[in-house]
């Protein structure tokens, strides 16, 4: 097995370690960690769709499905922000990113085809770290009483900040790397792959701690 | 010329760590802000704690030291007046008497009545209760300049104005304490209490004293008063400032916006 194939896995695990911690206790778990997990689960379900598509139809529509998933993730991960905010305005901002991203989604993808791969990720990218970003400021305003480090959603929005900025120049220059260096996509597509591992072990280390938590707080109200 | 592969990832890698390191110092400051905001809140809530009891202390101690002083007037007047009528009357009871003998009990039972009277317009002027805040603090300027010797000159500035008796028993009782401050520890000759009801309401208490260092009396146990006076102006929305130095002696300054 390379390590190309490895890191393929190993994105996938990842996504199945996120929906493992998310579930538990799962109907009491607050809303974000619940969309947390579809996220991670649409994850697994369009990775086994790209790997149906890989073994079984030589590739076919590989691209779409990988398209189609950027779309969930976009939205998803923005439903996360809208539902971890209580504030009416910022719940308003993160509406009018989603709708704006999903109307720039449909753009790319009817009319910009060709570069569509490189424009719906950087868009995507840009989108989620403004939001995080916006995510912390509101946290500072908020600050809640104990310690940030045991928030879930502290780890939620660290991981969303350092993944897609740091993926952000890859997404950007994706259709330059594709065309002009080829098959040198895999080397950067790895990293990226190691990169979403680690970002799938923030999420997981979040819904643990939203997990222990809620069982202190059942374990208190008896 | 397109770049070769190891050029561009040379640069892909350079952008990559550039952007990295901007969100990853996001975080920390994020979480160092937070802290120093919690640590912050936790010294203020120590503090204001910390206020909250002395204040309490303040009242307790107060309360208690009221409880005493009648006592003692109880114990020292009317307890030793009426045990001298008891004797009288029981001597009387025994003996032959004569109408002048009944005089004499007669004159103590009336200095008790006085002393009783006197009791209970120390505890609470009927002044207050029938005239309002200005007339008895008149009365009590006029009162305080007959026993300590001081000259101690009422003024009003503005129409009488009456407002909550329970405010105005606290507005009452902070310029009694002024005052009982002023006669005991400032060594002055002269005190000027000034009432002024155009808005904001404001009663000013100035003596021609030595002055004194507030901070310095607050953190000694002789500063009860100051907090037991600091307390009614918090419970009033009143703003209390003390002026030690004005030009020479002390000036205290009561200010009720709401009134």
């Amino acid at each position: 097995m390379t390590l190309r194939i490895f890191s393929v896995y190993a994105q996938w695990a990842g996504s199945f370690i996120i929906c493992i911690s998310c579930l538990p206790l799962f109907r009491q778990r607050s809303t974000y960690i619940k969309v947390i997990f579809y996220y991670a689960l649409s994850s697994v379900l369009f990775q086994a769709g790209q790997q149906v598509s890989i073994y079984f139809f030589k590739n076919a529509n590989v691209n779409q499905i990988g398209n189609g998933f950027v779309f969930f993730e976009a939205v998803l991960l923005g439903l996360v922000f809208w539902f971890a905010t209580e504030a009416a305005r910022y719940r308003k901002i993160i509406t009018v990113f989603i709708v704006a991203y999903v109307i720039f989604y449909a753009t790319s993808i009817l009319f910009f085809h060709a570069e569509s791969h490189s424009m719906i990720r950087f868009a995507r990218d840009i989108v989620l770290v403004l939001m995080s970003v916006g995510y912390f400021f509101y946290l500072i305003n908020k600050l809640p009483e104990k310690d940030i480090l045991r928030f879930p959603m502290f780890w939620i929005n660290t991981a969303i900040l350092i993944f897609f900025s740091g993926t952000s120049i890859l997404s950007l220059m994706l259709n330059y790397i594709v065309n002009v260096l080829g098959d040198d996509l895999k080397f950067f597509w790895t990293f990226r792959n190691f990169f979403r591992f680690g970002f799938c072990l923030m999420l997981s280390y979040a819904g643990w701690l939203d997990f222990r938590n809620l069982q202190a707080d059942i374990n208190t109200k008896g | 010329m397109e770049p070769t592969f190891s050029e561009f990832a040379v640069m892909f890698a350079i952008a990559t760590v550039g952007i990295l390191v901007l969100a990853v110092a996001i975080v920390f400051f994020v979480i160092f802000y937070q802290k120093r905001m919690l640590e912050s809140k936790l010294k203020q809530q120590t503090l204001e704690a910390d206020y909250q009891q002395k204040m309490l202390l303040a009242a307790m101690e107060s309360q208690e030291n009221e409880r005493q002083r009648i006592a003692g007037d109880l114990h020292d007047s009317i307890g030793a007046m009426l045990s001298t009528i008891r004797l009288n009357v029981a001597t009387l009871s025994r003996h032959q008497y004569k109408p002048e003998d009944f005089q004499h009990a007669k004159q103590m039972i009336d200095d008790t009545i006085d002393s009783v009277r006197k009791i209970s317009r120390d505890l609470m002027p009927a002044t207050l209760h029938q005239f309002g805040l200005m007339q008895a603090v008149k009365e009590i300027c006029t009162q305080y300049a007959a026993v300590s010797g001081i000259q101690i000159e009422y003024r009003q500035l503005g129409e009488e104005l009456h407002f909550d008796r329970t405010k105005e028993i606290m507005v009452f009782r902070i310029v009694q304490e002024v005052l009982n401050n002023a006669i005991k520890h400032a060594n002055c000759s002269s005190i000027e209490v000034i009432i002024n009801t155009h808005s904001p309401f404001r009663v000013e208490v100035k003596d021609n004293g030595v002055g004194f260092n507030l901070d310095e009396k607050k953190q000694q146990a002789k500063g009860i008063g100051l907090y037991n006076i600091q307390n009614r102006a918090t419970l009033l929305n009143a703003t209390l400032v003390y002026d030690s130095n004005n030009p020479s002696g002390t000036k205290v300054i009561l200010t009720i916006p709401w009134a």
